[in-house]
């Protein structure tokens, strides 16, 4: 193997090589300095390769000495990790700088030259003087290159970061002088033998002094305003290097003294990196410049990384593989997304992050920075998700809730500011354009081949082993680089897709988790061939939704807990995309992903607390452990955050009504009842051992109940046609939820028979509305009417749904009320019956008005000339007719079934005789009730036909206003505000509390930013005292 | 007992530090800090001090043989001299910003340059 001195070697020789080649001719200059870098990578890889295939680390003792008088450098697999790592993304980065570099003297490609020794210096030597004098090449080096730009700021802020510098290499020098007269020696193996030496007074004093000069050159919140300034005013591409290259060194010397610390050390510094890690984020959601945005990012980041192995440290881990996984994986992906982000933003230019809509016109770009975003975010498949899981995991099983929870707050509000970035690039506002640049563009592109390896090699080095979830992300990718054929022929590609999924899952399940399987993955199916009936690329759907479709594969398929936590995320973000895509308002995907997110985070926290203990990554479901109780309640929250229960319902409206008009029917139908097929698989596999859960199903019942009224009590007021059916799923969920709560046979029936249901008359209502408003192009209903002439078929399905929905018989949603009401009145829930009766009862009202506003009453003078619905709208919505048909006239085909896979649970069974379904309660027989109301209602149909000719019809200016003049065009039509009169009696109950809660509280955590915030008063002085306060502090916290 | 040297030492890094806090004049900032440098150079050769010793230079007076009973601890004194080197290499480039910064503005005054905040 290649000696590590060559590694320093090589990139002092080229200090010198560059300049004489300059001389020659720039290329020349710049030709030596590129092969410096590049050979300096390789030689990383090279290593780092060889280290992987068992070859035994290297030790270098320079000059003739051994240790300790020698310079020692060290060369194991964790050095040549970081090698490759910082040395790889270093060449990217002076590849974007090479537009700037090219102007510059010679000397700015030996500052940079330097700057890589300093760092591969300190990441191989193992001296404390020694990294002294590297951490000071760099820092030296570094200054030097901040300033750039020549501007004022980058002079103002290089300045800063100099006294800030300065003042942590007084103190690391300091600290080296006392740790040399305490222990004798400044050799690192050497402390290492016998590390109580630095337990006393002195020793300690000279320990913590060093450890916190480098936990200050790690920029801790809040010492840490002079970085910010130099994230801000500094060239991007010299800035990437700081906060990737830079930090990594730092951060691995910081790992080298791990082991010289005390416990009390370890917890304080872990802590520093916590606060750091959740503050930095808070304060970085008032942001609006991007450099600076992603300074507070890169800090967060490095904080996280410090409490990953410090924690590690304390909990007595030593295998490196460990350490590799948490403190690693984040790094890496810290590493190449902050790299990719700050080359991103030069490319972008000095635009605040409001107006990087320039970036929707540019797929390329906007799919790398979305992938930045959803990287950083620790979302699937990338290393944070591998790493977070690791860490949060090892956290719990130590006991260390607090800081678990402090990380997925500050996760949150990461998840908040990122998203909010994106959403602002994803909406194309102005023609503004950015010009091409392949030197910035194809580093980014390298960085994000990187990354997306990393993730393959991650997700492999841990646990998901079920080669399905992998193919998640991969058919997301293969899905976007489809993106220029046409919308039509991509649709054709994503039914094969998501079809053959179908076909291979499908057969594998049995239970509960087949019954889910059909709904989710067939109830998709169906619905996504009204994507033929528009024409287009319609970019950016199909990623998104064949991702959606295999998560729901994945999350029926997965035997392990990472598995499912895997599915449910990428299930979150392919939904995300598709929310994204169609959505008016950069608030609702945001909204969205917030809520997701911190359901998310509910049941991650559940899922880990659960795991058995001493488990590996690939304990499976079946091995959680419920019978501490918080847990499952935890994951149980999660689920209900993502069905939209009322109090977190702010998302649904928005998401369930704004996405493209063929995509929200299979989000409001099948995407739902992914919480609810969550819901189930957690209660049954909990079920029995959970303490308290007499108290839990009354909470849950209360909980269902009150949505079930709510979302239906909304659902009445809106003008929005596709907003109503939002809240009447809402609505819908309600009930399942309270029928899920009853846990008994009858009520899970009742639950999963009305999930079914609400698939097929929501899919159909959905597709119709989808249809009719596909071609009025408004969704407002009082602009609609009349629409039963120009679009009978859609009338007819949208009619046969809309029984369906409100329960009375003979259709299919009968059968689900009467089994809802026989299981709560069986259990003696007489008020939640009460309260859900009620709720059906209001359900009528904007039945009513939705049929009367859009289908019947006066076509309007513009619409004479529509044509029926696209016949590709009008299949999916016939085959869940059919199936409504058939579920209503032989029950028996779906109940049985559903109860089957439901099982013995508490309560009586349900009986049958022929098509007689009968309990302790009652009987019902779906045939003859069909039978019987289709008798009556041909009765007066006959009638009414019989007098067709006497019919009088109203003309469009029948209507007078009664001497009123109207202030708005549409107050005059009936349809407006259809429901006014009710607000007198139930306006109250659908004030806007929720919001403005929500509202409150972000109101809140904004303002605690924007004064935070203020620590920072960009004077270099101020800096310094808080550099020197924080150093005191934290003495006194570790003494 | 804390040696005399070393006392200087500390007196010398506080004094520089009250400079660094306390001096608004950035060339006075950046004196303050040569003056930390300053203090922390004698530091560190005091730690090597070994009383009724001479200097780690093999001359000699000093001879080769028995050298290890005869010197004070050459180690800190490299040390110094390296960090001596990094010291001048950092206030020099202080200084050039400084000139940066006085050519843009005109003025050495440090809050003067608090236009990047929050």
């Amino acid at each position: 193997m290649v000696s590590p001195v060559y590694l320093l070697v090589v990139t002092i020789a080229a200090v010198f090589l560059v300049p004489l080649a300059d001389r020659i001719g720039r290329s020349y200059g710049m030709s030596v300095f590129y092969a410096a870098i590049a050979a300096a990578a390789g030689l990383g890889l090279f290593w780092f390769l060889s280290l992987r295939g068992g070859a035994p680390a290297q030790n270098v003792f320079i000059a003739g000495f051994t240790g300790p008088y020698a310079i020692q450098l060290q060369l194991g697999i964790a050095e040549s990790f970081v090698i490759v790592l910082v040395n790889t993304v270093f060449l990217l980065a002076s590849i974007v700088l090479g537009g700037a570099l090219i102007k510059e003297k010679a000397y700015a490609l030996t500052l940079m030259l330097l700057m890589l020794t300093g760092i591969n210096g300190l990441v191989l030597s193992r001296d404390l003087f020694n990294m002294f004098v590297f951490m000071e090449l760099l820092s030296i080096s570094t200054y030097a290159l901040v300033a750039m730009p020549r501007n004022g700021q980058a002079f103002s802020a290089g300045f800063k970061y100099m006294i800030a510098g300065g003042l942590a290499s007084t103190f690391f020098l300091i600290g080296t002088a006392f740790v040399y007269r305490t222990a004798g020696t400044l050799h690192l193996d050497y402390l290492l033998r016998s590390p109580e030496l630095l337990h006393g007074g002195v020793g300690f004093a000279a320990l913590f002094l060093v450890i916190a000069a480098l936990l200050i050159e790690l920029k801790p919140f809040p010492a840490n305003g002079w970085a910010l300034d130099v994230y801000q005013a500094g060239h991007p591409g010299v800035v990437s290097i700081i906060t990737t290259a830079g930090t990594g060194a730092v951060l691995f010397v910081l790992y080298k003294l791990l082991p010289l610390m005390s416990v009390r050390m370890l917890q304080v510094l872990g802590g520093a990196g916590i606060v750091t890690f959740v503050f930095s984020n808070l304060v970085a959601i008032k942001q609006e410049n991007p450099g600076r945005l992603l300074g507070y990012s890169s800090i967060s980041q490095t904080g996280l990384v410090i409490a990953g192995m410090v924690f590690l440290r304390l909990f007595g881990i030593r295998e490196i593989a460990v350490y590799a996984a948490v403190a690693g994986g984040l790094f890496l992906n810290h590493l190449f997304v902050k790299g990719l982000m700050f080359w991103l933003s030069e490319r972008v230019g000095p635009r605040p992050i409001r107006e990087w809509g320039v970036l929707a016109g540019k797929p390329l770009l906007l799919f790398l920075f979305g992938l930045a975003v959803v990287a950083l975010s620790g979302l699937p498949p990338f290393p944070g998700f591998w790493a977070k899981w690791e860490f949060l995991k090892l956290l719990a099983a130590n006991g260390y809730y607090p800081v678990l929870g402090f990380i997925l707050a500050g996760s949150l509000i990461e998840v908040f500011y990122l998203f909010r970035w994106l959403g602002y690039a994803a909406v194309k506002e102005d023609h503004d354009t950015i010009s091409p640049a392949p030197a910035v563009t194809l580093p980014m592109v390298a960085a994000a081949i990187l990354l997306l390896a990393a993730s393959v090699f991650f997700s492999g080095s841990l646990s998901v082993r079920e080669p399905l979830l992998r193919l998640i992300p991969a058919a997301g990718i293969l899905f976007y680089l489809l993106e220029p054929l046409p919308g039509r022929v991509k649709t054709v590609l994503a039914l094969a897709a998501s079809g053959s999924a179908a076909v291979i899952v499908l057969p594998g399940l049995s239970g509960l988790h087949l019954v889910f399987g059909i709904m989710l993955l067939g109830g998709s199916l169906v619905q996504m061939i009204a994507g033929l009936g528009s024409g287009g690329r319609r970019r950016g759907i199909y990623p998104g939704m064949v991702m959606m479709v295999y998560s729901f594969a994945g999350l029926l398929v997965t035997e392990t807990a990472l598995g499912f936590f895997f599915a449910w995320e990428m299930m979150t973000l392919a939904s995300y995309l598709l929310i994204l895509r169609g959505s008016r308002s950069a608030r609702t995907p945001l909204l969205y992903m917030i809520f997701s997110t911190g359901g998310a985070f509910l049941i991650l926290a559940g899922l880990i607390t659960a795991l058995p203990a001493g488990s590996l990554s690939s304990a499976g479901l079946g091995d959680l452990v419920f019978s501490g109780g918080t847990a499952f309640y935890l994951i149980i929250a999660g689920f209900l955050v993502k069905a939209g229960v009322v109090g977190v319902h702010l998302w649904l409206p928005g998401f369930y009504s704004e996405a493209d008009h063929d995509v929200s029917p299979i989000l409001s139908s099948a995407l739902s009842k992914a919480a609810v097929a969550g819901l189930f698989i957690f209660m049954s596999l909990a079920n029995g051992t959970v303490p308290g859960s007499d108290m839990f199903s009354v909470i849950l019942g209360w909980i269902g109940g009150l949505t079930a009224f709510f979302g239906t009590l909304m659902a009445i007021y809106q003008e929005d046609a596709k907003r109503l059916l939002a809240f009447s799923s809402m609505g819908q969920m309600g009930y399942i939820i309270l029928a899920a709560s009853l846990m008994s046979t009858i009520g899970w029936t009742a639950a999963i028979y009305i999930a079914v249901t609400h698939l097929l008359f929501k899919g159909i209502m959905f597709l119709s509305v989808g249809g009719v408003v596909s071609r009025l192009n408004t969704t407002n209903m009082y602009e609609m009417g009349g629409m039963i002439k120009r679009m009978p078929l859609s009338f007819m399905t949208f009619l046969i749904g809309l029984i369906a929905l409100s329960g009375v018989p003979p259709l299919t949603g009968f059968g689900g009320k009467w089994l809802l009401y026989s299981a709560l009145v069986g259990k003696g829930w007489y008020m939640l019956t009460a309260l859900a009766l009620f709720s059906s009862a209001v359900a009528f009202l904007y039945c009513y008005r939705i049929i009367h506003s859009v289908f019947l009453g006066q076509l309007k003078t513009g619409f004479r000339a529509v044509k029926e619905a696209s016949v590709w709208y009008l299949i999916p919505q016939f085959i869940f007719v059919m199936l409504i048909m058939i579920f209503s006239m032989v029950p028996r085909l779906l109940i049985e079934p559903i109860s089957a896979a439901v099982g013995k649970l508490a309560g009586p069974d349900l009986l049958w005789q022929g098509n007689t379904v009968s309990h302790a309660l009652g009987y019902w027989n779906g045939t003859t009730v069909m039978m019987v109301t289709m008798g009556v209602f041909m009765v007066p149909l006959v009638w009414l036909l019989s007098r067709v000719r006497s019919i009088q019809k109203v003309k469009q200016f029948n209507i007078v206003y009664a001497a009123e003049r109207p202030d708005r065009p549409e107050t005059t039509h009936y349809a407006h505000n259809f429901f006014a009169h009710y607000t007198k009696a139930l306006g109250f109950l659908s004030l806007p509390l929720v919001r403005r809660f929500w509202e409150g509280a972000g109101e809140w955590i904004s303002s605690i930013a924007a004064a935070l915030r203020h620590l920072y008063s960009g004077n270099g002085q101020t800096y310094a005292l808080q550099v020197m306060l924080y150093i005191t502090v934290l003495y006194l916290f570790m003494r | 007992m804390i040696h005399a040297v070393t006392a200087t030492g500390i007196i010398l890094i506080l004094t520089g530090l009250w400079c660094m806090l306390t001096r608004k004049h950035i060339i006075r900032i950046i004196i303050g800090f040569s003056i930390i440098d300053t203090g922390i150079h004698i530091m560190i050769v005091s730690t090597g001090y070994i009383r009724n010793r001479t200097a780690p230079i093999l001359d000699h007076a000093v001879g080769l043989q028995g050298a290890a009973d005869k010197v004070v601890d050459p180690v800190p004194s490299a040390l110094v001299l390296t960090a001596i080197v990094i010291g001048l290499a950092v206030t020099a480039l202080m200084l050039s910003y400084a000139v940066k910064l006085y050519r843009r503005k005109r003025t050495l005054d440090i809050n003067n340059y608090a236009e990047l905040k929050w």
